[in-house]
């Protein structure tokens, strides 16, 4: 039997057991996480960096938008250079939430797994096994890796403990790690990590940026605390070299690297945190590749000869948050019939620029989370919404919905701009409130708000984006309260999702969910959003597998 | 009994220092009034109340303000501006590091603005109603009515990207590479100095027509003393109110370079309140906006002593 991945490639089901053990539901695709800050990370029009600091993501394939046929063979040398959306704020690996950072550590430090087409494999593990019972990951490590100087010796399973014993401490992870109740060096090469409970996310993970493994020395050496580790040291293909705060951060190769790789001599980090200035610092060559590119912009990067584009497709979801426990969107008919007067594709043409998917969920078809919905998904229909709030007897009369929103973020901003629109155009009063986005987060933390434009990096794990917004013993977002519609079968269908070990029931938890999503409104899913790069001509080898996390061991520069 | 220069300078010191106590209160106020806080902003939307309140506690955000705001006030009197909660830097380094680039910028804004002013404003003034005059008027309405990120964006479009002359990120500094340093600093002088060069240009171009129609400049010219002579006559006299101008623009200039920092992707302290601001850095934020007074007082006492050695009537009796 086959299943497919979030990338539409069909995979052997088979091959995904036996590498990800039956614990592990969500491993056909990147990497989960989140805790991250949103706060900082530039801007994120096409969905990037928002909601929680873009920690998860797609591996879907980036798609080239020139094709690019000749694929002349790598060259080595050559310093990169790239332009980022924000400074780095902070690179000690378990401390900072920072997307940028992470994308810096990503290739200093390494964890235990990543992932590969869409499936899992070792990093710093050579194999792993997971006990039936989903409580017991035992990893095997793999021999010979060494750190980076000054440490410059091999890498071994206490580093192992004591990595994550260090990134346990003060909330660091906050509930990430809530599931671990101890890891154990059984010997130099293996590891034991045991769960109080079984939790289907963890394996996941083990694939996130901030879970790297560190030498304590070299922490020790820097001061020790959580956040002093400020030039890490990990056994990664690039090592740290220089950092000019604001200015530049430059990594070079690491000699000692096990594989034949990095192709690059060093790495030059520059943010440039302005949209307009990034392109034209990549259009002028100042940079050779630069990330998130506004959607606005693509047309310029695409009309040089100089530079072309890359699209990763669906790495934000945009929604609209509704709090169902304040009038009127306590009541179900409100949510349906704002539900039906939403116009999706107009939002995508508007917010960025073209360049995503009107979606009611985050999974794209052909991931093993997509459900489809068919005809039964609310779309566009004024009339099927106005027989909505006629049956419930005019909820929204001499009233107005007002959604906050900001103007950072281009994809909430048109959000909540056509939403009043068009729900205007249909007889229904509405407003924005356009906030400061550090004050819309805090809104959206507090509860305070009636509907809210938002939109979150993608999540590979379902359990990452439901549970936290329905589940009464979290947060609970959308305060989806007790009296609503199959609330408490909605609070059980996310409770076993996390707990479930076995995929495919896991697949029908979440098939089963969304049918309550899609009938009872919680939130208004608006649409999944992609991520722009663009790159000099003579950049190659970009391999896009982990957005934002790009791999610069990959690439090199054909001049 | 006359006032001497230094009298009023100690004067003007002493004064600076409870403006500097007043702006420290209103900031560490105004901060905590805005909604979401550093620990909202660093953990993100999935943050749960325990995280937050761990992060809080960690930050010392759960003492009263009053607590807080006497342990930064004692800090700052100590040298110390505390941590930035973002990444746990020292504030004090970290302006440190960022100053001297602000600075140049700066700079680089002044010079341009008039080495462009002196002469468009005198040219104008003494051509008055010919073309010349026209061409200062112009700019001078132009310079003001343009919005100096636009012309950052054109600028860097037209010398960064079509003709590909100037470099458009980053920063180099002038003292590490002199050459390299200029080259990064031009399209940034010229954006930060347009609009102070065409409000100094518009100024000085009045200040000196009506000084040139004074009558002691008949007498000065009846002694045989040469046009160009007598101009620089009137212009130490036009240069009284121009002075003024000139040092508050440098005070905007500072805060213009902010965005000038944004847009050329330059590493200082204006770039560094950008982010202050967006993370809720109080600490950082708090340390930037003192360091902005101390140089807007420090400014200002410059414009003052200059007036008082252009103006002797200051210097009269007091």
């Amino acid at each position: 039997m086959t299943e497919e991945d979030s990338t539409g490639r069909r995979i052997d089901r088979r091959s995904i057991l036996r590498y990800a053990g039956v614990g592990s539901a969500g491993v056909l695709a990147g990497c989960t996480g989140g805790g991250g800050d949103g706060g900082d990370d530039g801007d994120g029009d096409g969905g990037g960096g928002d909601g929680d600091g873009g920690s998860d993501t797609t591996p879907s394939p980036t798609q080239a938008e020139e094709a690019d046929t000749e694929t002349p063979s790598p060259r080595s040398g050559g310093e990169l250079t790239v332009g980022f959306e924000a400074e780095l704020t902070g690179l000690d690996p378990h401390r900072t939430s920072s997307v940028v950072s992470w994308v810096v550590v990503y290739n200093i430090a390494e964890g235990l797994i990543t992932f590969e087409d869409g499936q899992p494999v070792g990093r710093l593990a050579e194999g792993w096994e997971i006990s039936d019972d989903g409580l017991e990951y035992t990893f095997t490590l793999k021999q010979g890796v060494s750190f980076h100087p000054p440490v410059d010796r091999e890498m071994v399973a206490e580093d192992v403990v004591y990595s994550f014993e260090r990134m346990n401490q003060e909330e660091a992870m906050g509930g990430d790690l809530a599931a671990m109740e101890s890891v154990e060096a059984e010997d130099d090469y293996t590891v034991t990590f045991t769960l109080s409970e079984p939790f289907a996310p963890f394996f996941n993970f083990l694939g996130r940026v901030p879970w790297v493994v560190i030498p304590e020395e070299a922490v020790e050496e820097q001061g020790g605390e959580l956040g002093d580790f400020q030039e890490p040291v990990g056994t990664g293909p690039f090592q740290f070299d220089e950092h000019q705060p604001g200015n530049f951060l430059r990594m070079t190769a690491f000699d000692g690297y096990r594989e034949d790789l990095p192709y690059l001599d060093a790495v030059r980090v520059r943010p440039v945190p302005d949209a307009d200035s990034r392109v034209a610092a990549l259009r002028g060559g100042d940079v050779d590749l630069a990330r998130a590119v506004p959607g606005r912009s693509a047309e310029s990067v695409r009309g040089d000869s100089n530079t072309s584009l890359l699209r990763q497709k669906a790495t934000g979801w945009a929604q609209i948050h509704i709090n169902c426990s304040v009038e009127p969107w306590n009541d179900p008919a409100v949510r349906r019939a704002v539900a039906h007067v939403i116009d999706r594709s107009s939002i995508v043409e508007a917010g960025v620029s073209g360049f995503g998917t009107a979606a009611w969920q985050p999974y794209a078809e052909g991931s093993i989370w997509n459900f489809d919905l068919g005809d039964s998904k609310r779309e566009r229909d004024v009339e099927e919404a106005q027989r909505i709030l006629e049956e419930a007897g005019n909820p929204l009369e001499d009233r107005t919905l007002r959604f906050k929103t900001n103007t950072r973020y281009a994809i909430m901003e048109s959000t909540a701009d056509l939403a009043i629109a068009q729900l205007r155009s249909a007889g229904i009063d509405a407003e924005t409130e356009v906030l400061e986005w550090g004050t819309q987060l805090n809104d959206f933390l507090e509860g305070n708000f009636g509907a809210m434009a938002f939109s979150v990096p993608f999540k590979i794990d379902p359990d990452r984006h439901y549970y936290g917004f329905v589940h009464p013993s979290t947060n609970q977002w959308n305060k989806y309260g007790e009296e609503q519609p199959d609330a408490q079968e909605m609070y059980d269908l996310v409770a076993r999702g996390r707990t479930e070990t076995d995929q495919e029931a896991r697949v029908e938890i979440y098939t089963e969910f969304q049918k309550l999503v899609n009938e009872n409104v919680p939130w208004i899913s608006i649409a999944r959003t992609d991520d722009l790069i663009g790159l000099r001509s003579s950049v190659q080898g970009y391999e896009s597998w982990l957005l934002p996390y790009t791999r610069y061991w990959t690439m090199w520069k054909d001049e | 009994m006359t006032t001497s220069i230094r009298e009023y300078a100690v004067r003007r010191l002493l004064w600076a220092v409870p403006v500097l106590a007043l702006v420290t209160f209103i900031v560490f106020g105004l901060v905590r009034l805005v909604p979401g806080g550093p620990a909202v902003v660093m953990l993100g939307a999935d943050a749960s109340p325990e995280q937050l309140a761990a992060v809080r506690a960690e930050l010392g955000l759960n003492q009263p303000v009053y607590v807080q705001y006497l342990d930064y006030i004692g800090g700052v009197l100590g040298g110390d501006f505390g941590r930035s909660y973002v990444d746990n830097q020292r504030v004090g380094t970290a302006i440190a590091s960022r100053l001297p680039t602000t600075l140049f910028v700066t700079l680089a804004g002044f010079v341009v603005s008039l080495s462009v002013a002196i002469p468009a404003g005198t040219l104008s003034a003494v051509k008055r109603g010919t073309k010349w005059d026209s061409v200062g008027l112009t700019f001078g309405l132009l310079g003001v009515s343009i919005p100096n990120f636009w012309l950052g964006i054109v600028l860097l479009l037209t010398f960064g990207v079509t003709y590909d002359v100037l470099p458009v990120a980053g920063y180099v500094s002038p003292l590490s590479d002199p050459v390299e340093g200029l080259r990064y600093l031009i399209l940034p002088g010229i954006t930060l100095g347009t609009a102070m060069a065409a409000i100094v240009t518009r100024m000085l171009r009045s200040e000196l027509l009506e000084e040139l129609q004074q009558d002691y400049l008949d007498a000065v010219r009846m002694k045989g003393v040469s046009e160009t002579r007598t101009l620089v006559h009137a212009m130490k006299n036009a240069f009284i109110p121009v002075v003024t101008v000139i040092g508050m623009q440098f005070g905007y200039l500072l805060g213009g370079s902010i965005i000038i920092e944004v847009v050329f992707s330059i590493p200082g302290m204006g770039r560094l309140l950008v982010n202050a601001i967006a993370s809720r850095d109080y600490i950082t934020l708090q340390g930037i906006v003192i360091v902005y007074t101390t140089f807007f007082v420090a400014v200002n006492l410059v414009v003052d002593l200059t007036y008082f050695y252009l103006n002797p009537k200051l210097r009269g009796e007091s």
